[in-house]
């Protein structure tokens, strides 16, 4: 091995990376914002749509004249969905690119190792998509702020609605890791509060992605549970609804409340026929709903961007990060980290599905949740959320 | 070692340790990183290019010494300078016991048990939530404040990276190593020579496990923060990529297999997101046209 060329490679990569880092960004520069997202892997299906609403909202911005009338530079880098890598990320868009906010994360391991970043370069972190309560209680720390719902939430409105169906024995399905124990954390909590009548008679804890649900099937099939509440997110509920279906389970079980957004335009489109009708399940957004000007705004430039009518659900993780972001340094008038963390907590931002407003104690925003019954649709070849609920969370996410 | 190379080693790291002067964060946390792989590589080397023993559970080891440093400096509140080689030694008992039940099969099926190993210990990771935090990992593993600076981390880093280094070197030119060379090309000759080849490649793999400890240490200082992730198979697979790519006939193979593979993915992200893809290419011409690697082709063209 020549030891020389080994230095000069060392040499020209330590001369490229100096160069590349620059000043910090003065008064009437450019704005930067970093994104870490999950660009290939196994996560990248979803982490790519979440960047499309990040770019759509920054052009947006930009469009209209920046914030605080700067324009607004945008960098994005890949996360892959792991911790380590989701570090690096975030490491690189604030030594390197400069960044003076970062948004983004999928993966709650991804949430809490940007978070971590975010305190030791004191850089404010806001959350797009992470949901896990660690990020707000054991591990909270003042830069990180959460656009994204919380798990409590999530749980506490899968209470609400198996609640206004009138189930008083449930059996729980939820995925044997910390977003599933956190789910039924939240569940249980809103479920005792709402009717403590009510009761968990069977909890089986499939292990995260397993291929073969059967086991967990039965059992709940053998329990005298009227009601499921599930947590199997996202595409792992395509397996799950599939295999579930051909056990009779939808039909033998009346009521089934499905938590990890399975309501998502994606999740129906891809299961098709096999969206089993009559269940209850949730989404980050619903393109028939609600039927305001913001929102119908945003779906316009979505479907321009896809070319596709029926948008998928995945961008307004990213597009909503970067609105509260903006109204924060609106707000506080100037980029200053305390001055935009002083700003953001306790401010009401208007999101494109309506006012949402960031608490100041544990930097979370009201982040409602979208549920619905799925329906058979004479209008579209795949079946809706009817009717949709928008569940606030002002009163559940604790 | 002869002069020259001793000479030219020093001569790297000093140069090195001017890094900070660049005042470049970025620069201090991209070499950290490559350091920390390097030890890693290299421990893994250790198995592969002078045992010949392939390990696909090498992360593990990597694992043990981040959770086993992570835990005793934030749990059990114990200083630094303790907690780390304690992690060293509860990584060099686990990989001896590993390493004992491993070195009884050869090829193949070594190579799954260590396999089997590793997922073992991701799932005991992952499920020991109050000892472990589980997939939430563990977060606010903080270094003490002589090296809570970017700058001076990476300098403690390059100390412990070039002390470990030195020995693995010493440990690969030792007796040890030829032994475990002559054991590699033919383990029934080595065995009817006297050598006790099951207890010499358990000597090896212990090392090997435990300087994979220390990277791992190193790795959740480094990243204040450690997960689940860097005890599963995939991160086996990326160590085992650095030493191929850099080539696991030479000592220094994989230091430059982990430099080329870290430098690589960074820049290449930056172009395009088809970076798997292009590591399956470079992994397959490695393979197919350069298998010593790196290493092997910057050798064979020094001697041109």
């Amino acid at each position: 091995m020549s030891m020389k060329s080994k230095l000069s490679l060392l040499g020209m990569t330590a001369i490229a990376l100096v160069m590349a880092t620059g000043a910090h960004a003065q008064e009437g520069e450019p704005i930067r914002i970093g994104a870490a997202y999950p660009l290939t892997g196994p996560a990248a299906t979803n982490g790519l749509l979440a960047a499309l609403g990040h770019e759509m909202i920054i052009d947006k911005i930009n469009a209209e004249g920046g914030i605080l009338g700067r324009p607004v530079e945008s960098f994005t880098r890949d996360s892959k969905g792991t911790p380590a890598d989701a570090t690096s990320a975030a490491r690189d868009l604030i030594t390197l690119d400069n960044a003076d906010f970062i948004v983004g994360g999928f993966t709650s391991g991804e949430g809490l190792a940007i978070s971590e970043v975010a305190l030791q370069e004191e850089v404010i972190y806001i959350a797009a998509s992470p949901k896990t309560i660690q990020m707000s209680e054991d591990n909270f720390h003042k830069y990180m702020f959460r656009t994204a719902a919380n798990t409590n939430t999530e749980g506490g409105s899968a209470a609400i609605i198996m609640n206004d169906l009138g189930v008083k024995r449930i059996c729980t399905m939820l995925l044997d890791y910390s977003y599933g124990h956190d789910l039924l954390k939240g569940f249980k909590a809103h479920l005792e509060e709402l009717d403590p009548e009510a009761e968990i008679v069977t909890e089986v804890w499939p292990a995260l992605n397993v291929s073969d649900y059967t086991p967990y099937i039965t059992e709940v099939m053998n329990s005298d549970c009227t009601g499921v509440f599930s947590g199997i997110w996202g595409g792992l509920f395509v397996p799950f609804a599939k295999q579930a279906a051909s056990f009779g389970f939808f039909d033998q079980k009346e009521h089934f409340v499905a938590a990890g957004e399975p309501g998502s335009q994606e999740i129906i489109e891809e299961l098709g026929d096999d969206m089993p009708t009559g269940i209850w399940a949730n989404s980050y957004e619903v393109w028939y709903y609600p039927d305001t000007e913001a929102h119908n705004k945003y779906l316009e430039e979505l479907r321009q961007r896809l070319d596709n009518p029926y948008p998928p659900s995945w961008p307004i993780t990213g597009y909503m990060a970067v609105q509260a972001l903006a109204a924060g340094i609106e707000a506080a008038g100037n980029t200053d980290t305390d001055a935009v963390i002083d700003a953001l907590e306790g401010l009401t931002y208007e999101s494109a599905i309506g006012p949402q407003t960031i608490r100041e104690s544990d930097h979370q925003a009201n982040r409602g949740q979208y549920w619905g019954q799925i329906a058979e649709s004479d209008e579209y070849n795949f079946k809706i959320l009817d009717p949709v609920r928008y569940i606030e969370a002002d009163d559940i996410m604790d | 070692m002869p002069h020259s190379r001793l000479l030219l080693g020093a001569g790297i790291v000093g140069l090195l340790a001017l890094l900070p002067l660049s005042g470049s964060t970025y620069l201090m946390y991209l070499s950290t990183q490559v350091l920390i792989f390097v030890l890693f590589a290299t421990s893994l080397n250790i198995l592969i290019g002078y045992a010949g023993l392939v390990s696909f559970g090498h992360a593990a080891f990597f694992a043990i010494g981040g959770y086993g440093c992570a835990i005793l400096l934030r749990t059990y509140e114990i200083p630094l300078l303790l907690a780390m080689p304690a992690a060293l030694v509860m990584t060099a008992i686990l990989s001896a016991l590993i390493g004992s039940l491993c070195v009884r099969l050869t090829s193949y099926y070594f190579s799954m048990l260590t396999l089997a190993f590793g997922q073992l210990i991701w799932a005991v990771v992952f499920k020991w939530r109050s000892m472990t935090g589980g997939d939430d990992g563990l977060l606010r593993v903080d270094s003490p404040s002589w090296i809570d600076t970017p700058a001076s981390f990476f300098i403690f880093t390059l100390l412990v990276v070039t002390l470990a280094m030195l020995a693995l070197w010493i440990v690969a030119h030792s007796p040890l190593g030829r032994t475990l060379m002559a054991i590699r090309e033919n383990q029934v000759r080595a065995g009817f020579l006297g050598v006790h080849t099951r207890r010499v490649q358990l000597v090896a793999f212990t090392i090997a496990g435990t300087f994979a400890g220390l990277a791992g240490a190193l790795f959740a200082l480094f990243n204040r923060s450690i997960f689940p992730d860097s005890a599963w198979w995939l991160q086996s697979a990326e160590v085992l990529i650095m030493v191929v790519l850099g080539g696991m006939n030479s000592f220094f193979g994989p230091m430059v297999g982990a430099l080329t593979l870290i430098v690589l993915s960074r820049f290449t992200l930056e172009v395009t997101d088809y970076w798997p893809g292009l590591l399956a290419i470079i992994l397959l011409a490695t393979l197919f046209f350069f298998p010593n690697g790196i290493a092997g082709l910057l050798k064979a063209k020094g001697k041109r």
